[in-house]
């Protein structure tokens, strides 16, 4: 019995080894990330240049993708070469060694300034870890301020530019209406990824960094202190629900499309939901809603966090010249309109936000500009991983009131320092 | 009195087991937008089967149930049938240090699947045979299982063998020694005495390790992502969650999909029971 | 020349195994190679990777340390605390419930089994003092996230496995009973244990959820304001449990229920014709014939209550703050963060702890 088993095993092994990896180029792509319309792009570049590529679907969310990637990575198979990549993820996967540094592949670092020069800033600076380029920017995102133009309108408000004065308008906005489900302001605050950009765009909106330049953690801060108190009063004057420390991004988009929720802040995506609704899913909101900078406190500047993808190479591939012919051609102009038009990814490259196809696709791109140049980095460290646990576990139990905010920011401060002493 | 009591004690057993399942039955036939209605209705308003279709024609859940099919009952094959010897020799024989053995089985189920996920899956894309490599003078490779039945089906007979073997030995050992003993001076070997007399009696042993391996090969999620990926090789859990969103959770139709992958099960479970419990008591097996 | 009786030889092993009738423990030990095979195959090496990691310094994204060994320096960064105190009020809640626990145990099996009373009252007074143990005032645990995790794993192993018990077990008579609908209270048995157990916390998140949620809308219909029950750290606490009682209490009524078909019911018909009362019939037949039955649940229970991350990370992400983070879930973090090595260490840490309770457990079923 055992041993008819294993011939049988080892001849079905012997097939699957040899129906595999004939593909070129294989690119891993989280299924949420619209391989659908990526698809027909490599396709193109098939027919372009002959160099065969196979997609690779997995992992809905961002943990599920995480927890695949970095099983590949850590066995150092080369079994994917090419892999998208997220925003947060340049410096530690540089410094694990997992992403592939791409200086080399330009035929001189004149050659790579001009590739990068017409892609965005923040994005660059991103993928730039100590000089050295580690991904190349698929396509963008931000946090925005979603507000409900109708009701700001029937109010008479501007979109608003402190934070006092969304409180004030929020105020008014929900006695006015007098509805109990109607909430003034929402955010992220369960123990996710998003939560960290709730702190941090406080924390630079008062005109702090989780850093000072020369590198001493300063979390503890008079910009700290203004931002927590700002979510205190947040929960204090019932602008926000109670169950904040529960709202993850897709729970407050939900909210918001439900006609709930007067002002939020979210990701890109939401934008196209509002207004089209998807399969089974009304919106109450469609052509009621605006997008603005982030608000400020007096005194300090709009900000918002960076999102987005980047293509990254695996190292243990073993195809990495064509590898990154994929990443220059995914890059490209036209590749990065047809993500723009297709799939609202939002573009990477300045020139794509005026141009005419991609703003008759996503009007949206236009009032989205103003916001994403104000787009900060979360913290550029190879150990983004603690940071950001530590950030988001710490607000999570503010936000549940199960800390106050002199311990929040003790706490974020100290274990910061740690992390970073390694 | 009694009666009441009983009937109560049924009621109570099938509202908490069953709540939540119906409230996900339901939920497969409305709309996304009822989900987010105030206040929050029960009987669907529209009622649609449009999210089972949906389940469909999004992804090849079709083929998950197969993969997932195919993967458990082997699976459920091997490690009830490895088990029930290994059970057999720990709970009947007289074996020297059988509770040292059955200790070194299940500490196998002690690690957390999460870090043996690497070397795992470096094993299952091929690792050099260094004493085979030298033998034959090239590099000799353990064959890559990625993508195949059998990258899922070898390790899930592995994690459930601790807990299928443990229940079949304290099964084992219930037997009364007798029955075994009349049937060996009757003329048996222990080999057919185990297959004849040991078996049948110890069937609902049995058939609730075969139930649980089963569920925990169907359930199994971590591996299962990791080591087949491609859409035609994916099982029934992981293949539900290809119906999320980057941020989005389709609650109607992920709950049809869950309905959909827990109805095999269901339908098999009691058919299952009642025929081996059937065939049991027919049998009329008396201690 | 007489002739000699040819010497009786006794036949070799594998005369022996092929002739169909090998001695016992040839058999025993024949029976255990298939099992052996397919551990070795899985999970040998995996294990020994793990268990070299964990005594190397390995964090992926901090290249310039290298993987150098370290020993066991990575079990003193997680346990070792300086300046370590023992106090009766640290934790008093939980330490007046287990004492409460020792002494319910004490009246209910003083008059059978004593060893084993003596046994789980020791081990149950351990936990007891061990739970007094804090850091003092200058000191700090070296790893304060293990010492939490770990508090959080023991209150969710206690509480769950307890609750399993308290709930499985009437499920699993109630399931035995002979009616028409038993088949419907086999699926409502079975149902919750056959769901993805990723999708299970998903679903009691929302089904918890403050305003979407039913639980509260239910409560609302009878007129009580419900707590925000993910976003508070008592009610998470609840409301994991609660999830974790409701997933695995079917695993233990599953376990039990063959435990009960296996016995045989000619003992009751004899018992009622002595006239034993059904409260008599279940403590002097039923429980004690139910014991095998009851040990193997509880060692998996166990051993998966120890493991618990499904749950409590869907539901809460190991929230609020750190309130829920289990050892698991630590261990899953800690990977996340590239930290190979100490994470390695953890799992050792986990599978120590595991393996102590199987001991444990496997000697007690093994006394009689």
């Amino acid at each position: 019995m055992t041993r008819r088993f294993f011939v049988t095993l080892s001849m079905t092994l012997c097939c699957t080894l040899l129906g595999v990896s004939f593909a070129q180029v294989r690119v891993f792509i989280g299924s949420t990330l619209r391989p659908d319309v990526i698809g027909p792009i490599l396709e193109q570049f098939t027919a372009e240049t002959g160099i065969e590529t196979e997609i690779e679907e997995g992992g809905a969310t961002t943990e599920v993708r995480d927890q695949y990637l970095s099983t590949i990575l850590t066995s150092r198979s080369g079994d994917i070469d090419l892999y998208l990549m997220d925003v947060v993820n340049p410096p530690q996967y540089a410094a694990a060694g997992w992403a592939e540094p791409l200086g080399g592949y330009f035929e001189s670092d004149a050659a790579r300034d001009e590739f990068l020069e017409p892609f965005l800033d923040s994005v660059v600076a991103a993928n730039t870890v100590d000089g050295q380029l580690y991904g190349i920017p698929a396509w963008t995102d931000a946090q925005f301020l979603y507000y409900r133009s109708d009701l700001l309108e029937k109010y008479g408000f501007e979109p608003p530019t402190t934070w006092a004065e969304l409180k004030e308008q929020a105020l008014a906005i929900t006695e006015g209406e007098g509805d109990p489900n109607l909430q003034g302001f929402n955010y992220q605050g369960a123990a996710i990824e998003g939560t960290n950009c709730t702190f941090l765009e406080a924390l630079w909106t008062a005109g702090g960094d989780w850093r000072a330049e020369d590198g001493s953690v300063t979390v503890d801060s008079d910009a700290g202190r203004t931002a927590l108190a700002w979510y205190d009063d947040t929960l204090a004057s019932g602008i926000t629900k109670p169950g904040i420390a529960e709202e993850t991004t897709d729970l407050s988009r939900q909210a918001f499309q439900a006609g709930d929720v007067v002002f939020m802040l979210n990701w890109g995506y939401a934008w196209a939901l509002f207004q089209e609704g998807q399969e089974g899913e009304d919106t109450q909101v469609a052509g009621k809603v605006g997008v603005a900078p982030l608000p400020a406190f007096d005194g300090g500047e709009s900000a918002t966090c960076v999102g987005g993808f980047q293509w990254a190479m695996n190292p243990f591939g073993d195809s990495k010249e064509e590898a990154f012919q994929v990443m220059q051609y995914m890059a490209s102009y036209d590749a990065q309109k047809e993500l723009a038009i297709s799939a609202s990814h939002i573009p990477a490259r300045d020139a794509l936000y005026e141009d005419e196809a991609v703003l008759a696709a996503a009007p949206q791109f236009g009032q989205f500009f103003d916001v994403i140049t104000n787009a900060r980095p979360r913290p550029l460290t190879p150990f983004y991983g603690e940071v950001s646990e530590l950030i988001r576990t710490n607000m999570n139990a503010f936000f549940a009131r199960a800390q106050d905010a002199e311990t929040t920011l003790a706490q974020m401060q100290s274990g910061l320092e740690d992390i970073l002493e390694q | 009195m009694n009666r009441l009591f009983r009937y109560a004690a049924l009621l109570l057993v099938v509202v908490n087991g069953l709540f939540p399942a119906v409230w996900l039955l339901l939920t497969s036939f409305k709309t996304s937008g009822e989900l987010r209605q105030l206040p929050i209705t029960y009987w669907p308003e529209n009622f649609t089967f449009g999210n089972y279709v949906s389940v469909f024609t999004e992804n090849p859940f079709g083929r998950f149930l197969l993969n997932s099919a195919v993967v458990s009952v082997v699976a459920t094959l091997l490690c009830v049938l490895f088990a029930a010897f290994a059970g057999y020799a720990l709970g009947r024989l007289n074996l020297p240090g059988r509770r040292v053995i059955l200790t070194l089985i299940v500490t196998t189920s002690m690690f957390p699947a999460l870090v043996l996920l690497v070397p795992l899956y470096r094993l299952f894309v091929g690792v050099e045979i260094p004493w085979l490599s030298e033998v034959f003078n090239s590099p000799i490779f353990t064959p890559n299982l990625l993508n195949t039945y059998w990258a899922l089906i070898i390790p899930y007979v592995a994690l459930s063998l601790p807990i299928a073997t443990l229940i079949l030995t304290s099964f084992f050992q219930l037997i009364p020694q007798d029955l075994e003993s009349a049937a060996l001076v009757d003329g048996c070997t222990r080999v057919s005495a185990l297959f004849r007399i040991v078996a049948p009696v110890s069937a609902p042993g049995i058939v609730t390790a075969a139930i649980i391996v089963f569920v925990n090969s169907w359930n199994e999620f971590l591996l299962a992502l990791t080591f087949n990926t491609t859409l035609q090789m994916r099982t029934v859990p992981v293949g539900i969650t290809l119906y999320q969103g980057e941020y989005a959770f389709p609650w109607a139709i992920i709950s049809s999909a869950i309905m959909l992958g827990v109805l095999p099960l269901v339908v098999l479970i009691i058919f299952f029971q009642r025929r081996i419990i059937s065939g049991l008591t027919a049998g009329g097996v008396k201690g | 020349m007489a002739l000699q009786p040819k010497p009786y030889k006794r036949p070799g092993f594998w005369a022996r195994l092929a002739s169909g009738n090998p001695s016992e423990a040839q058999l025993g030990y024949l029976l255990l190679v298939p099992a052996f095979t397919v551990l070795a195959l899985v999970m040998l090496y995996p294990i020994l990777n793990v268990v070299w990691k964990s005594l190397h310094y390995e964090k992926l994204n901090n290249p310039a340390r290298g993987t150098p060994f370290i020993g066991l320096e990575n079990f003193h960064d997680m346990a070792w605390g300086e300046g370590l105190r023992w106090s009766v009020t640290h934790l008093l809640v939980w330490r007046l419930l287990l004492l409460g626990g020792v002494a319910a145990l004490w009246a209910t099996v003083r008059r059978r089994a004593r060893g084993q009373a003596v046994g789980w009252t020791v081990l149950l007074l351990a936990v007891w003092a061990l739970l007094g143990i804090h850091p003092g005032a200058e000191g700090e645990w070296n790893d304060p996230r293990f010492w939490n995790a770990f508090g959080v794993s023991l209150l969710i192993i206690v509480v769950s496995v307890l609750g399993s018990f308290v709930v499985g077990l009437p499920l699993a008579l109630v399931a035995d009973i002979k009616t028409r609908w038993r088949w419907l209270v086999r699926v409502a048995l079975l149902l919750p244990w056959a769901m993805p157990p990723v999708l299970i916390g998903l679903m009691f998140a929302w089904l918890f959820q403050d305003q979407y949620g039913v639980v509260n809308d239910l409560l609302r219909r009878v007129g009580v304001e419900g707590p925000i029950w993910l976003a508070r750290v008592v009610p998470a606490i609840v409301a994991v449990n609660y999830t974790l009682i409701w997933k695995t209490s079917s695993f233990v009524g599953l376990v039990l229920l063959a435990g009960l078909q296996s016995i045989d019911r000619g003992l009751y018909e004899a018992a009622e014709v002595d006239g034993a009362s059904v409260a008599q019939r279940f403590w002097q037949i039923t429980l004690p014939l139910l014991r095998p039955a009851i040990a193997v649940a509880l060692i998996f229970r166990t051993l998966t209550a120890i493991q618990t991350f499904d749950v409590p990370f869907a539901m809460t992400r190991g929230g609020p703050g750190r309130a829920l983070e289990t050892l698991g879930i630590y261990v899953y973090n800690t990977t996340l963060t590239l930290d190979i090595g100490y994470a390695a260490a953890l799992s050792v840490a986990l599978f120590l702890l595991s393996l102590a309770i199987t001991v444990f457990y496997l000697r007690w079923i093994y006394t009689e």
